[in-house]
Order: C-alpha cells, then structure tokens, then sequence
C-alpha cells in the first residue's frame, strides 16, 4: 500500500505539486517570522551586551514606579568619592547619554533637516578610557575641549559620529556642521567617525550617536554639573559584592555632600537639581544593565514578532483552506481508481489510510521546501529592513530547533488534517462504483454543513459580541475579537456554498450579457459546483476580510483624527518635528525665541503653548502614566479639550501645589472632582499633590493627564519640548504674524511649521503610509489565495477535459476558451471578493466598537477604497486563470474528446 | 436517388497518409487513400479497429490533420489552413455526433442545440429550428438539462445540434454505440431522414452492419486502404463482406 502511495504522488506530479505548493507558502510565511524574529531578537540581545559596554558596575541614580525612561543623571560630584583608589576598583568612566541629539546636513532635496533618524538620535561623551569606552574610533581623532562653548557663543567645538550616520548622510570629516540638542543648534566640527559597541563592527542598528569631549558634552546636551551615568572596570579577581558595598557608602557621603552644596548654586540651577532631594543613588552590575535594556528592547522586538505571526498564521490558516480543497477535488477524480482497489480487495481503511499517508508524504517535503524558501524569504526581508534604513541586522540567521518542530508540525499537520474529511469519504466508496461511469463522493449533507457552519458562526458573532460590548483586558479582548473572527470564517466558509449558487449567478450576469456564450459557459461552470466555488473562494474571502478591516479601521481612525483636530484646534500655526512621536524634540532657544516674539510683538502674536510629553512620567497609586504638560493659562485658546467642567488655567486649590487637567474616564473611576486632590509620584521618588483644575472629554490631542510646563520644570526638568501651537492676535495679519514665526523657526531646520489645514493633510498622510504597509503585509495572504484559484481551475480544466474538447469540436475558438475559463476565475474572485469586503466591514466595525474612543469614536467605511479591492480581486482572479486557461486553450481536441 | 441531382462533393481526400510515431514504431493509420463524398449522400465507413475509420473521419473534419495528400471541404484546401480558420470551419461547416458525451451537462437542451451558432455569435434560422426540434421530437424537452434526460433523447439533442447550423457535412462517430437496438434505430432513422429530407451530407463510423445498412454507399477500411466499396447495401451484403475481409 505504501509503494502504491508513492507512485500515486509521483504519477500525478502537476496536482500534487500544486497542493505542495499552498503548503510551502504556509510552511514558508510561517518561518519566515521565526527566522526574522529570532535573528531581530538576537541582534537586539547582543546589542543590550554591547550598550552596557564593557564596564563591570555602573553607578545610577534608583528609580522608582516611574519610566526607566525619566531616569534621573548623577551629579558629577560622585566622581571625587568613587575613585580607582577604592579597592578592586581599576577605572572609572563618566558617561554622558542623551536623546533628540542630532547633526543638520543639507538633504538632496537642497533642505536642511536633522539627519533621517528611523531610530533615536543620542549625543553623549566620547569615552577617553580605552577599557571602558564604547566608541572605537575608525578615521579621524577623538574630538576635544576647545574652550567653554557658553563663554564664546561663536566658539566652533568639535565632535565625533557613528559610522553609519557618517556613511548614509554622505558626511566628511574636517567638515563643519551644526548639531541640534535642547540647548539648541550649533557649529560644531566633524573630526572622528566610530564604530559604536564594538571595534569592527558599528552596532547602533538604526541609531545615530554624536559624541563631543566630556566637559562640551556637558554644556552642550545641558548636563551641566550632571552625567549620565559612571561606569566601573574591576581589578581582575576583585570581590565585586565588597566593592560595590565600599562603592555604596561612596555613593551616600557624595549624595550627602551634594545636597549640602545644593543652596550655595544659583536659583536656576537649583531648581534643575531640585529633584536630587528625593533621590539616591545605586550601584548595579553589568548583568542587571543588560537584563533591564533586554527588557525594554524586548518590548519592541515582542510586537514585530507578534504582526510577523500573526501574519503567519493568516497565511496557515489561508493554505489549509487551499490544501483541503485540492484534496477533496483531486480524490473526488480517482473515485474510479480508488473503487477498482476495493474491487481488487483493498479494505476501505486501506484506501483512507493509503489517502492519508499521501498527505503525510506531501506535508514533509512542503515542509521541507517551505522552510527553505522561508530562509531565502527572511534574508530578502533583511535585506529590505536595511535597505530601508531600520537598521544593519549583521550575521547569519539563526535556525532554531524550535522553527524545525514548529513547521513541521504545522506543515504535517495542515496537510494531515486537510485530507482527514476526504480520507473519511473515501473509505464509503464501494468497489461497484469502479464499473460506473459517474460516480461521485458524497458530499457532506448540506443540513450537517449549515447545522455546524450555522453554530459556528453564531459562536463567532457571540465571541465578538462579547468582545465589544465586554469590559475585559486587552488580552482576552484581543483573544475573544480573534477567536470571534476566526469563528465566523469557518462558519461563513461551511455556510458559503449555500449562497455560492445565487451570488456567482448574480456575479456572472453581466458577464453573460458582455461575453455571450464563453461569459454564459463561465457562468454555468462557476455556479456548477458551489462547494468547489466556495471553497476556492474562502482562502480570497480571508484576505479581502482582514484588508478591508484595516481600510475601515483606519478610515474610522482618520476621521476621528481629523474630525477631533478640527474641532479643538483653535492655535493658528502648529510647530513640531514633522514626526507625531511624543518623546521628539525641539530645542528650548525656539521657545525662548518665539516667547520673546510673543512679548515684543502682541500686535501679531496672542500667545504661545509648548507641548512637552512624559511618557510614564508620573504614578498615581502605583499605576505608571503618560503625562502631558502645556501652558496651562493660554491652553484653551488653543485647544479645545471639551471641558466638562472647570477651567484650564485654574490655579491649584485647597493646600495643592500644582494643577492638573484629567479625562472624564479616570475622573470617575477615582472619584474626582474640580478641586479634588490628587497624589502623584514623580521620579527622583518625590510626590506632589495636585488639584483637579478642570476635567475634559477628548483625549485625542493631550491624553488623559495634563498639566503644566511649570509642573514639567519642577519635577521633570529634563523634558523636552515636544512641539508648539501659536494664536495670532485677531487683528493681525496672517501672513505677516506667519512669516514672523518662521523668521525664528526657520534658524531651526528640524521644526515644521503648520497651519490646521496643512497639519491635518500631514497627519493623514502619516495614517494612510501606516494603512499602505498593512495592506502590503496582509496582500502577502492574498497571493496564496491566487494560487488557490489557479490550483482549483487547473484541476476543474483536467476534470472538464471532455467538455472543453466537445467545445473545441463544435466550433468554440482557442480564444472563447481562454476567456471562458479566466471569467469563471473572476466570477469565482469576486465571490469571495465580495464576502471578504462584507466580512472584512463587519469585523472592522466590531473593532472599532472595541478600540477606545481616544482612537476611533467616528465611524467611516471608505466606500470608494472597498470597490477597488473588489476590482483588485478581479484581477487576481484574471492573473490566476492565465496559467489554467492556456493549458486549456492547448489541448489537442481529439485527445480531449476520448480522455478518460 | 438523387444522384443526379447532387453532382457537387461535400468533401473529398486525394492521396491522404497519415503516419503516427517513426522509425520502428511507425504506424500508417491511413496509405494514399482518395476519397469523394458527395453532396447528400450518406456514406458509412467501416472497419476493424485500427483500421484507420476513424482517422480518416478526423482527417475530413479539420479535427487531424494529413502527414501527407490533401483534403477539400466544398472547395476549401483545409492543409492551409491556420488552427483558427480550422476552428470557425468546422463551426459553420461541420456537424458533429460522438458516441457517448456529446452535449455540455451546464447548458439545457436548447442551448446545447444552438451552441454552434450561439459560439458564432449568430441567431438560429427560427423556422429551420422549428423544422429541426420537431423531425428529432424533443420539443417538450428543450429546457431540461442533459443529466435529465436518457440516452437516447441525449444522442437526438446531438443529432439536432448537428443539423441546426446547416453544415456541408456531419460526421456521425458510432452515434448508436451506448443505445438500446430500438433507441439506436430511432436515432439511425432521424439520420436517414436528415439526409432523405433535409438534403444532408452525412458520413457514419460504424462497426454495425445494421447501421451501414441505412447507409447509400459503404466503404470498407483495412490497414489504412479503402479495400472495398458497396452502392445500396444491405445489412446481409455487408456482413458477408466483413467475413471476406477478416479470413
């Protein structure tokens, strides 16, 4: 039985390769986000390695609940108590590491702008300890102390950047060029170009890093007094617990000495450092560094690998779909051959078992083959992730044991549980059917099919029910949405059959009247067999659902956007980085000098708000939250929050020290009112308490929490500003108060300005990039489902061969057949177009039902964008016939007449 | 008969080989055969299998082409012809009846009936139709599909078809094969009377003496010849003959 398994699959090679190749795509996609994922998660371990550099122990100061984000720097006077005199201790390296530092070069495009940074821009120091340093210089020399920039503004110091940033931006050393921090932008002279991490090798992946001479580093990134952090090289064989210990009471004496020396500094720098009251200071160990960076990267790296799966499993799920139909097909036109065995005395297990070792047999070499083309497939999506700036992604791609197991399984499987429904009909065939000329297997009673399929979908529509109208976390939610969806595909496709008849004929009527009989024959073929049209249709169904889903969502997200823009935007001009990432920065001279405009020109220029974000900022009953500060006096007549009740600009009340604005929602579930007092932690474990000023409805703009600026520079006095909106004074001029905005902007090429109008064609500009990826992601899925259809018109051509003969006999063209078999491909392509659309709304409303309103309160279906899919399904269903309708068109009519 | 009348050929072969394979394997389905059907006769060809009958029909019809010779239908040299001229011949010329299969299971009766015409994209002769539907019957069955309708009723659709596009010649390939004696009878009748009636050409495949027997004249095939050739033949004559060529 084996043998004959065998030379089964090898005899019928073109159908078989066709099931395998459903398989590989599945088995390939699959892998391919293992590979990937491993390989990003490897190289972002190693990284961790390689940012805590090489030091043994690193001093810092603790954070508490807080973001590691809002760490707070160490004051430089630890370096006196912390010396390489304490024993065990052989060096001791200040580090200076700050974000939104980046050098200005003039683009192609002629404009000058920050260098293009996918990932975070750092300046810091240049390490002058060769065992404890990061940066390995490659060309030129470390850059070094010229003088006190602040003592001589026009002084033109010096600095050093990482290798990739040198090469992408097309930089020269001995150049000048000016480097934009919070300080503000200034000149600075290129004079060193390093690999970062490693001596041979640049591993910022994705990130620029500058570095200047400790003491310009200091003035310069506003570190003043501050570092970052002091790393620790050990003497060989030292007890790294009694250091640390002897390191520890180092540590307090400085804290203490400090904060005795605190009130002697000027009332600016105190109020910097005012945050060191409450803080200390800790001593860690390389390994705890590398755990905490492996920890936030693994963050990022988790959702990459989470889409890549998700997408994975999409394209698993697709495949069955396809292989499950081509096995049903494929074993109902050996239902001759398969009686005759019985005839011959084969057991009707022998028969089903023989059905399933072939299954066996395919899923292990499309498993095999997939997982090859997976490896190609990942190094051709590294290739693309480098080639589009995310990043260098250097070595092999690891193979992993766990990838093998899985794809196996899943390919195996797949395969396996694909054929287990037609493997069970074939052991019903009975040996007298080999003497009859038309026999059939017998489908699954359709009353069976829409009791299950029926089922099915109601638990989906329950599922997802549940899911919007449930209060659950963002897990289950995600969990029951999935299960929810998945649940209504299967029973749509088990119900699909059904409607196949009714829909395809509907579809193919206008076909018929365009195409005459080829458009009428498309029409009878695709309606013939409405379980073969459904099912070829399902794996379609799927993709169009999940694009459409996105097309609404997103839609919805836009107008929700640009409706909430539109109705709290009151500022006139809006200044940020042209990026809406909240952690982005603008240096603090744009806002002096356009506070210094508001001043001397009221007559055009109302008033000014900086925005900044405090991103985990701040904890209120030990619960981390996104905070935003603005200029709480002039905020609404800028914003329009919807007040609920009370007053932006209201000052702190009953014994508070600070304001804050919060959401309707966490106002109730705290219980606040205007007045309330409200206890938050900020880092440098200080709390302040604040009273509820007024309480607002849309979170769109600002979030849930809002306070201050002033709030910002007490407690979180190293927050950047994030971007600014401007009010022209009613009378003034547009242009004119423009054009006065831009003077000062214009000295700082990372700022954007914009007007509503133009913010909100950038914003959904950014919206539709964001939709545009997603659809080429999930259009990946749409082309296993063109194989699909080629797969099944390929074997209903072979099983027709008669037909088309007789055709061909009786006077049809080699044309008329070709567009006869390519528009029952679109009747076919349409039908599961038009369910997907209708499936993908369905789901995209339920999503928007269970995203927070913060995202998508407005409901819009993009009406105009679901047809073009539907014309895009119609052309895939073209694209599919090609192959099938020549291989029709190409046979020999005689051969075809006498085939069987 | 009609001889006289119909002096014109419908079709005919001059010299027609055909050779399947090469070297050792090489088989010569037809050797320097000529032949001339005229214009409303109903000819029969008969012979053993492989003798090379249904080559020859193949050969005639456009459906094969010659390895060497030349075959006319009406006037027209079919060796030049492009596979599409083949194809757009055989619709307005050509009417086909195959054994068994011969109608399309998603088209119903009518529609099977029109399909050469409706492939041409013209508009059936609504009286020629009429004639047609009602000299096969199967006027109270032009809606059913073929799976509703028996054997015989599927071979009279066939029959019909072949007629409806008023072609210069059909070729009939063991129409009676898969059919009871009677219903094979009846269909052979409507084949008479196509040609009898509606002045048809008609050339029969047939291993059936009974059916040659309706035939005007009946050219034996053997090994790629025509061997021998009877005018008015009777289903006794035709045995015996058949006997003669296989001792």
């Amino acid at each position: 039985m084996f043998r004959l398994t065998l030379r089964n699959i090898l005899r019928r090679k073109l159908r078989y390769a066709l099931t395998t190749l459903a398989v590989v795509l599945g088995v390939a996609f699959l892998s391919t986000s293992f590979f990937l994922t491993d390989h990003i998660r490897d190289t972002f371990d190693e990284l961790a390695n390689d940012i805590a550099g090489q030091s043994d122990l690193t001093i810092r100061t603790s954070v508490g609940e807080g973001s590691r984000m809002n760490r707070l720097p160490v004051p430089e006077g630890v370096l006196k108590f912390v010396t390489s005199d304490i024993d065990g201790v052989a060096a001791v390296a200040p580090g200076i590491l700050v974000p939104q530092v980046a050098p200005i070069v003039v683009g192609v495009d002629g404009v000058a702008a920050p260098i293009p940074g996918n990932g975070p821009q750092f300046g810091g120091n240049h390490g002058e300890i060769p065992e404890l340093t990061q940066t390995y210089l490659t060309g030129g020399r470390a850059p070094q102390w010229l003088g006190s920039l602040k003592d001589d503004p026009t002084l033109i110091g010096e600095f050093a950047l990482d290798n990739r940033s040198v090469t992408i931006n097309n930089m020269v050393l001995g150049q000048v060029y000016s480097v934009s921090s919070s300080t503000g932008n200034r000149d600075f002279t290129l004079v060193g170009q390093f690999n970062f991490g490693a001596p041979d090798e640049n591993k910022t992946v994705g990130a620029s890093i500058s570095t200047f001479e400790l003491r310009t580093a200091q003035e310069f990134l506003n570190m003043e007094g501050l570092l970052s952090q002091v790393d620790i090289l050990l003497d060989e064989g030292a007890d790294a617990h009694q250091v640390m210990a002897e390191i520890q009471t180092g540590l307090d004496q400085a804290m203490g000495q400090f904060l005795l020396d605190l009130p002697t500094y000027s009332p600016e720098i105190q109020e910097l450092l005012a945050p060191y009251f409450g803080a200390t200071l800790e001593v860690v160990t390389f390994e705890t560094i590398v755990d905490e960076t492996q920890e936030d990267f693994d963050q990022f790296v988790s959702i990459i690998s989470s889409v890549l799966l998700a997408f994975a499993i999409i394209a698993v799920v697709v495949s069955t779909f396809i292989i499950n139909n081509t096995f049903s097909i494929v074993l109902g036109q050996r239902v001759r051959e398969l009686a005759l065995l019985r005839a011959l005395g084969a057991t009707g297990r022998q028969v089903s078992r023989s059905v399933r070792g072939e299954a066996v047999i395919i899923g292990a070499v499309a498993t095999v083959i997939g997982l090859v083309v997976g490896y190609f497939l990942a190094t051709f999506l590294r290739f693309l992730l480098v080639a589009l700036d995310f990043g260098n992604l250097p070595g092999a791609l690891p193979i992993r044991p766990r990838t093998i197991v899985v794809a196996t399984l899943v390919g195996v499987g797949a395969t396996l549980g694909s054929a287990i429904g037609p493997s069970r009909k074939v052991r019903t065939i009975s040996p007298v059917a080999a003497l009859r000329d038309d026999v059939r297997l017998t489908p699954t009673g359709l009353r069976r099919r829409l009791q299950v399929g029926g089922l099915m979908a109601l638990s989906g529509v329950a599922l997802l029910a549940l899911g919007m109208a449930g209060d659950l976390a963002t897990r289950p939610l995600l969990l029951s949405l999935g299960l929810g969806a998945l649940g209504i595909f299967l029973g749509v496709y088990l119900l699909s059959p059904v409607i196949a008849r009714p829909i395809a004929d509907l579809l193919g009527w206008p076909i018929e009247k365009l195409f005459k009989i080829p458009g009428r024959l498309a029409r009878e073929n695709a309606r013939r067999s409405p379980r073969r049209t459904a099912a070829t249709a399902a794996a379609l169904t799927v993709g169009l659902a999940l694009v459409s889903l996105a097309a609404v969502v997103s839609d919805s997200m836009k107008a929700t956007f640009v409706g909430a823009m539109d109705e709290s935007v009151r500022s006139d001009l809006f200044i940020y980085t042209g990026s809406f990432d909240p952690m982005s920065g603008l240096p603090d001279n744009l806002a002096l000098g356009l506070r210094d405009l508001t001043q001397n020109q009221p007559e055009l220029i109302d008033s000014l708000v900086v925005y900044r974000g405090g991103i985990g900022a701040m904890s209120i009953e030990d619960s981390v939250k996104d905070v935003f500060s603005a200029d709480l006096a002039y905020l609404d007549d800028h914003l329009d929050l919807q007040l609920v009740s009370g007053l932006s600009a209201n000052p702190p009340v009953n014994g508070a020290t600070e304001s804050l604005l919060v959401h309707v929602d966490p106002a109730g579930d705290l219980n606040l009112e205007i007045g309330s007092l409200v206890v938050a932690e900020f880092p440098g474990e200080r709390s302040v308490t604040f009273s509820v000023g007024a309480i607002f409805e849309d979170s769109s703009m600002l979030g849930n929490w809002v306070v201050d600026n002033g709030t910002f520079d007490r407690y979180l006095p190293r927050s950047i500003d994030n971007s600014m909106s401007v009010a022209f004074n009613e009378v003034a001029n547009v242009e004119q108060a423009r054009f006065a905005v831009e003077t000062i902007s214009n000295e700082f090429p990372q700022a954007t300005v914009e007007n509503s109008l133009e913010l909100r064609q950038s914003m959904e500009a950014q919206l539709d990039q964001l939709l545009a990826i997603i659809t080429v992601f999930l259009g990946l899925s749409l082309l296993i489902a063109v194989l699909g259809i080629t797969n099944t018109l390929a074997l209903s051509v072979y099983e027709r061969t008669r037909e088309l003969g007789l055709l061909r006999a009786v006077g049809m063209t080699r044309r008329q057949l070709r567009r006869m078999v390519r528009w029952e491909a679109v009747i076919i392509a349409l039908f599961g177009g038009v369910l997907g659309v209708a499936m993908g709304v369905l789901f995209g409303l339920a999503a928007i039902a269970a995203i927070p309103e913060t995202f998508v309160d407005v409901v819009s279906v993009p009406v105009a964008k679901l047809l073009q899919y539907l014309v895009i399904a119609a052309v895939f269903g073209l694209l599919a016939a090609i192959l099938p309708a020549r291989r029709a068109a190409r046979l020999n009519v005689l051969e075809a007449i006498s085939h069987h | 008969m009609n001889e006289t009348k119909h002096q014109r050929s419908a079709a005919r072969v001059v010299g027609g080989t055909k050779i399947y394979g090469d070297g050792t394997t090489e088989v010569r389905a037809l050797d320097e055969v000529t032949v001339d059907f005229t214009t409303g006769q109903f000819t029969a060809i008969m012979g053993p299998s492989g003798s090379g009958k249904s080559t020859l029909m193949h050969c005639v019809a456009g459906l094969d082409t010659l390895t060497s010779g030349q075959v006319f239908l009406g006037d027209t040299n079919l060796g030049s012809l492009s596979e599409r001229q083949l194809t757009l011949l055989r619709r307005h010329e050509v009417g086909f009846i195959f054994q068994s299969f011969n109608l399309l299971p998603t088209l119903n009766a009518l529609e099977n009936l029109t399909l050469p015409l409706d492939l041409a994209g013209e508009k059936p002769d609504p009286e020629w139709l009429e004639q047609v539907i009602s000299a096969v019957g199967i006027g109270d069955r032009l809606d059913h599909r073929p799976d509703q309708l028996s054997g015989g009723q599927q071979q009279r659709v066939a029959v019909a078809r072949a007629l409806v596009s008023q072609p210069s010649i059909i070729f009939a390939d063991e129409p009676t094969g898969n059919l009871d004696s009677t219903t094979g009878s009846e269909v052979l009748s409507f084949l008479r009377s196509a040609v009898d009636d509606l002045g048809q050409t008609l050339v029969l495949v047939t291993h059936d003496a009974g059916a040659a027997s309706r035939a005007d004249r009946v050219l034996f095939l053997a090994d790629g010849y025509i061997v021998d050739e009877m005018a008015n033949p009777t289903s006794d004559a035709i045995f015996d003959k058949i006997k003669d060529l296989e001792s």
